[in-house]
């Protein structure tokens, strides 16, 4: 919102979530999942280490569906490995002073969505998941 | 990742036994969580006991973002501590989240932090 709007003011972001049927802070939620998840993608698809693919494509498609907005992610990357995509983390122990200093990310993802399936299909990796509006 | 860019903009003030540390950025991930973490490091340096961290103008923040928060932290050791003021929406969540806002004590922003002081 502009500098100098008053409270007054008809929120645009808000009018729009309620067309869309979003909660409160729909964008946001967004936002953490895919900087996640194209993170994931840039450091370990396309990772040095991870072979030759260090150049390559990532497509992103975002549907939406009733209720929850349906997400792809493609990228020509390495093969995510074990095949499959990370399950939920364990719960990190927070109570010492070795507090983790990473493995947050598919925590976050797991958080912020469902549904969360990976295929490879040729050259390319093909992740899909749902955030729920 | 390449780490590209210059230094990671902090400012520091010190009130008492409390060091202000604003974070003058928009966002904290993985392109500067490297450069946020040495940044920190010499902020903090062997200042004061107590280090408040302000993030009222960070808007976004990541995975990698949080971690170098905690290593930041860990910088500390045992005889001194960060709290932090200030979560815009996003950060809070992300901080709720994860269970980080358990670790670290958290104000709405850095006055009521120094208020809190001498707890």
């Amino acid at each position: 919102m502009p500098p100098g709007m008053g409270a007054g003011c008809t929120d645009p972001r808000g009018r729009l979530y309620s067309r869309l049927g979003a909660r409160r802070g729909a964008a946001g939620r967004l936002r953490i999942l895919l900087a996640e998840i194209l993170n994931n993608t840039s450091e370990h698809a396309f990772a040095p280490e991870a072979g030759p693919a260090i150049e390559g494509r990532v497509t992103l498609t975002i549907r939406m569906e009733d209720g929850h907005l349906a997400l792809r992610i493609t990228d020509t990357g390495a093969t995510m490995p074990g095949g499959c995509a990370p399950g939920r983390p364990a719960p990190m122990d927070l109570t010492g002073p070795d507090l983790p200093e990473g493995g947050f990310g598919w925590g976050l993802i797991h958080d912020l969505s469902c549904d969360i399936a990976y295929a490879r299909a040729g050259p390319l990796n093909i992740l899909t998941l749902c955030m729920p509006l | 990742m390449p780490q590209k860019g210059g230094p990671v903009d902090l400012h520091c003030e010190d009130q008492g036994d409390t060091r202000l540390i604003r974070v003058a950025a928009p966002r904290i991930d993985a392109v500067i969580a490297i450069r946020f973490k040495d940044a920190m490091r010499l902020a903090m340096g062997d200042g004061p006991e107590r280090i408040v961290l302000d993030l009222a103008e960070v808007e976004f923040i990541d995975s990698s973002g949080l971690g170098a928060i905690v290593a930041a932290m860990k910088l500390l050791g045992p005889d001194r501590r960060m709290d932090l003021a200030g979560l815009t929406p996003i950060v809070d969540k992300v901080f709720r989240l994860t269970r980080m806002d358990t670790v670290f004590s958290i104000y709405p922003d850095i006055g009521t932090a120094l208020a809190s002081g001498a707890a």
